[in-house]
Formats: structure tokens, sequence, C-alpha cells
């Protein structure tokens, strides 16, 4: 697969972005929703991972590994939502800057918007201060996964371009 | 005139051209100045004379080869003068100076060059060029496995400290055509030889331009400490802790980087070669993994990850359990202290890493006759007594074994240093801040080394940014048949190593 003709055509571009946004989402979901859990399991943070299948979740499962093992695969799913939205608007940053602060940016929104829509968790005032360290360099971390490897693979290419 | 005035001043004196004269005496009163002959007890200048001819031979005492030197001069004894003359130096250089490497120079400087790197030089009365015969034999010590690097089954050479023997080694493993090795010095004063390698069709042309370049631009008296002064011109970042460009000593694993696309640079007078570029997972291969089957090779590897990240982990993680108890899970409840002792447990640690690096210290320096006796003490430093005594508890010494295997099963030695120093930072970012200053900590580091470009390549990479392809090619070491492309990261020009 000659990268150079690839480029050539915009419909493969856009093709690229999709694969590349699959596997990317793939593997923060698989990596960080694993270290969400470890994180939970070792007693960091008061967040399970379970709170992203919570509103679709039979609330007696909420608090048993069973609970937080789906939340992990939803939590794959998010991942994948935010790799194909960085994906189609955010790759023309480079450098790992722009990643971080989407990560932080997902961090507000799920804390922020999305806690107290759907009373996934303790607001964040409550959480105190190492559930709210661990999620936030979590997030951190998802976000510059996410957006670093997307922002460095599309703009080599652009690079080669010019 | 301040003496930085009087320093440029000579170096143009250094860099001025001077042509061989036609007289034999002025080229000998310029050059005996130059080198220094009769100051310097090594330089010799032999004056004899051949078939009616004057003639003055340079070389220096420790790099001239006797034999070769004894062959040439005796049978010029034998040449009478209607041999030589007229066209002394053609017929020289054509029928009788057996020797397979000679070559002639013009100029006073490039024999001076010659002469200093350790050829014969023969200057001629009433010729205008001189004869620069190759007789060098370097003192040095023929291949061995290197130290760090060993494996249990395969090619037991090693490289060298002559970059001739280095280049050579290499090439016997790629007999390509494509392989280039470019090669030029570096340093006013040393010279060092400094060759660059790669393969023409596959390597990046980008990243060679700019290794040359970075080369190039290197203007330093001397490279004594060669590779690792090369390193830190070429990558900057000289305050970066982690290693930025991977080394090795084995020429079947510069020979396979080499295939995947990577650049090599062979320092003179080092045997340990820099490839670039390199990553963070690029220390954490061995050699050995390649030499067995690819499912103990993985297994292998494995071993080895978790090692590496049990070194820096574990200390950490148990002491935040021991600033807060509460939080240790049901099921690891055991692991808590049981015994206090009257020092905190963060000084117990940090005294820990302190002893284990002085006797890896010692141990490096220790003459073996007094190993037996440096590993008696050190048991004792670390160990039972140390609890006796009640400057430990058990689990500190535990944890610091454990963290001090991880760190001596890295294969890049500068690896494990720059590890041990990350985890430095995090126990004592645990220490102050516990769980917040812990994931605070890592985090930070994280994000700084996935920041970091060595050579314009990611650090982590395929991690961050990630690549399934390479992260694959990181977590299994796949089997040759199966390695169809090169790894992305080097931006080959080739990406097929062999047909589908």
């Amino acid at each position: 697969m000659s990268q150079q003709q690839e480029q050539n055509k915009p419909n493969d571009l856009k093709h690229r972005k999709i694969r590349m946004a699959i596997s990317v989402g793939l593997g923060a979901g698989v990596i960080w929703g694993i270290v969400g859990f470890l994180a939970y399991y070792l007693q960091f943070t008061d967040v399970g991972t379970s709170i992203y299948a919570k509103p679709v979740l039979n609330p007696e499962y909420v608090n048993t590994w069973k609970g937080h093992l789906i939340g992990v695969l939803f939590f794959v799913l998010f991942t994948l939502i935010a790799a194909f939205i960085y994906v189609f608007t955010l790759t023309r940053f480079k450098g790992p800057i722009a990643g971080i602060i989407y990560g932080v940016f997902l961090w507000a929104l799920l804390f922020f918007a999305m806690n107290p829509l759907f009373h996934l968790t303790n607001p964040v005032k409550e959480l105190g201060w190492n559930t709210n360290s661990v999620m936030i360099s979590l997030y951190v971390l998802i976000g510059l996964f996410i957006g670093y490897s997307l922002s460095a693979e599309f703009n080599n290419q652009d690079e080669g371009n010019q | 005139m301040s003496p930085t005035d009087e320093i440029d001043t000579m170096e143009e004196s250094l860099n001025e051209t001077i042509h061989i004269s036609r007289h034999l005496k002025e080229n000998k009163e310029v050059l005996d100045e130059k080198l220094g002959v009769g100051e310097s007890f090594d330089m010799v200048c032999r004056e004899m004379n051949f078939g009616g001819k004057e003639f003055a031979l340079y070389y220096v005492n420790g790099f001239a080869n006797s034999d070769i030197m004894t062959q040439i001069l005796k049978e010029l004894a034998d040449v009478e003068r209607e041999d030589l003359v007229p066209n002394v130096l053609k017929h020289l250089f054509e029928t009788y100076i057996s020797h397979i490497q000679v070559e002639k120079l013009k100029t006073i400087n490039e024999i001076n060059d010659s002469v200093l790197s350790g050829q014969l030089v023969m200057l001629i009365d009433k010729e205008e060029e001189a004869l620069v015969i190759d007789v060098r034999n370097y003192p040095g010590r023929s291949p061995q496995e290197p130290d760090t690097e060993r494996v249990v089954r395969g090619s037991r050479d090693g490289y060298v400290e002559t970059i001739l023997f280095n280049t050579a080694l290499t090439r016997r493993r790629i007999r390509d055509e494509r392989l280039r090795m470019e090669i030029q010095q570096v340093g006013e004063r040393s010279k060092t030889d400094v060759c660059v390698a790669y393969l023409k069709d596959v390597a990046d042309p980008g990243l060679v331009q700019l290794i040359k370049d970075k080369i190039q631009e290197i203007n330093i008296d001397g490279l004594p400490m060669a590779e690792k002064t090369l390193e830190e011109f070429i990558v900057g970042r000289s305050w970066h802790p982690f290693p930025l460009v991977r080394y090795t000593e084995r020429p079947d694993v510069a020979a396979s980087h080499l295939l995947e696309g990577h650049v090599l640079i062979f320092v003179d007078t080092s045997p340990s070669v820099i490839i670039t570029p390199s990553t963070y997972f690029h220390h954490l291969q061995h050699a050995e993994e390649y030499r067995h089957t690819p499912i103990i090779g993985t297994y292998l590897r494995w071993v080895r990850f978790i090692g590496v990240f049990t070194s820096i982990f574990i200390m950490p993680l148990w002491l935040t359990y021991v600033l807060e108890p509460d939080l240790l899970p049901d099921a690891i409840k055991f692991i808590g202290p049981r015994e206090t002792s009257k020092i905190p447990i963060i000084l117990q640690f940090l005294f820990a890493e302190l002893g284990l690096d002085l006797m890896r210290m010692a141990a490096i320096h220790t003459p073996s006759p007094l190993a037996t006796a440096m590993g008696l003490i050190a048991a004792v430093l670390i160990g039972d007594i140390a609890i006796t005594v009640g400057l430990f508890v058990p689990e500190v010494i535990f944890y610091a074994a454990i963290a001090v295997i991880g760190t001596y099963a890295t294969p890049s030695y500068e690896l494990s240093l720059a590890n041990k120093l990350a985890r430095t930072l995090i126990l004592l970012a645990t220490f102050i801040f516990k769980i917040p200053g812990l994931v605070i900590s890592i985090t930070f580091i994280l994000v700084i080394l996935a920041s970091t470009r060595s050579l314009g390549t990611p650090y982590l990479w395929p991690f961050i940014p990630f690549n399934f392809k390479g992260m694959m090619g990181i977590i299994f070491r796949n089997p040759f048949p199966m390695m169809n492309v090169r790894p992305s990261i080097v931006h080959p020009q080739n990406q097929n190593r062999q047909k589908k």
C-alpha cells in the first residue's frame, strides 16, 4: 500500500481517517479501560468503569465486577466516538498539546455534563482529591493517546505532500 | 592580543594549504616543525637513499607495521638508479612499491593528516608529490562477544574499537551493493572517523541527510568518548534522562536494523554503534528473543516487560498503601508492613536505593580478586543484618530487591538507570502528595516521554502515537516468515521485506 497514491484521492484520505480512528479508538478503549478498571480495583478512585454503562445497566450490577467489565465495553464505544470526532475536526493541530486539552475537555464533558444528566456518580466537589486527580490524569492520557496518535499520523502526511 | 585570538590565528595557520616544494630540504624543514619530529619521541623521520635519490620517510612509531615496512624498504634497496630516472614517482608508484594501498599526495597538509593517522609518507627529492603507503597496524583486540548483549546461542562476534573491522563485520552480513557507508572526520584535533551506514534504497533520505548535516555542524576539538559525545551533538536534549538512541555492540543486531531501514552511526575508537531512529521500546528488545521460537521469544519479552514495569511501579505502589492503609483491597491486605521501624518508609526506600546503587558502582570498579569479598559485604549491607539492626523492615528489602532485579533485566543499561530515576521521582511525589502525587507524577512522566522526539521520531511509538501493527510487533515476537513489511516508524522508501 503506497501512501503517496492514497493521498492523491480525497476519498482515500477519508477512508484512511476512518480506519485510523477505528484502530486508535479501539486501542484507547481497551488500554485505558483496563487502566481505569485497575485504578478502581486498587481503590485509587471511587469512580468505577461501570458508570459508562450506568444509564442502561441493571442497577443491581453497578457495583459488581461484571458491571465494571460491561462498563469497559461501553467505554470502548465512547473512545471510538471520541476518536472519530477528533479525526474529523482536530487533526490539523500538531503535537501533543491539542490531545491533552481534548482529554481535559472529555473529562469536563463526563463530569460536568453527563454526570448531572444521568446521575452517574457524585458531583465533582464531593469526589475528593484522590478520585479527581486519578480521573483527570486518566483523561489527559486518553486525550493524549487519541489526539497525538491521530495528529501525528495525518500531519506527517501533510509534510510529505508539500 | 587576548589568548583566544592567538588560538584563532593558530588554527588559521593550520588550515593554510602548503604545496610540496621541489626541494626535499625545504619540505623536511616544514614537516619537522609541524609534526614535531625530534620533540615527540614517536614521530619519526627516516632519511634514506635508494638508487641515488634522497628519500625522507615519515611515520608514527606505534602505528607502522615494521614487517611490511621492512619488506618495502628491502625491495627499494635493490633498485638501481637506471630503473628509477626519469619519472621517479611513476616508476615507484607503478612498479617498485609492492603494497596494495598507495596514493599520491600534493600538499603538506595531506601529508600531516596521513602521517598522524598512522600511514607511511615517502617524500622524494626533486618531486612535487609524495607517496603515502598504508602500513597501519592499530593496536586493538579481535572481535569477541560483548558483555552486555550475550546470547545462549548464536554468533559470538562483537564490534571492536577499530572502525574498519566494524564496517567489515557489518558488510559480512549484508553483501548488498546498496549498503552505503559514508565516512567523515569529526574533531579539530582528534580527527575521529565517523561512518554513517544505511541501505540507499530503503532508509529515509531525510533522516540520512539530517544526520550527516548534524555531524558536519560539529565543531569540537575531539571525540574521546566517541559515540556518546556524538550522540549528544546529534540528538541534542542533553538533559533528557532517557536514552534517545539505542546502542549495540552486536553486528547481527546492527545488520537487522539496517535491513529494517534504520541508519547506523559508527564512530572510530568505540565498539558501540548508534542505531537511529530508536524509541523507548527498542531499548526493551534483546537479540536473545530472536534466537528462540517465536512463542518462547514472546514469553521472554513479556517477562522482561513485566520485570521492567514492576521495577518502576512496585515501590511507589507499596508506599501508597503504607501511607493510606485504608485503601488496600481486601484480597491483598497481607502486604501491608507488619513491623514498623523508627525510620519512615520513604527514607528506608531512599537508603536502600542508595545502598544498591553503591553496590552496583562498587561491582563495576572492584577488581575481580576482590569481587567475592564485595559480595559478602553487599549481603550484609542489604539483608538480614540491616533488618536486625532495625534500619529496614523486611518488605523494603524485598521490594527494593524486586525493583533492582527488574532494573538489571533491562537490556539497555542506559534505560535501566533512567527508569530508576523515574521511579525515585514517583516515590518522592507519592510520599508528599499520596495518591494524587502518584498518578500525576506518572502522567507527567508519560506526557514528557510521549512529547519527546528523537531525531523527529516520537519516543513512545507505537504506544503513543498508537500504531496497531507496530504495537503487535512489540507485544509479540513475530516469526520471520510473517515479517513482510518494515516498521513504518523508519519511513522506509521500500516497505516490503519479502514477497508475500
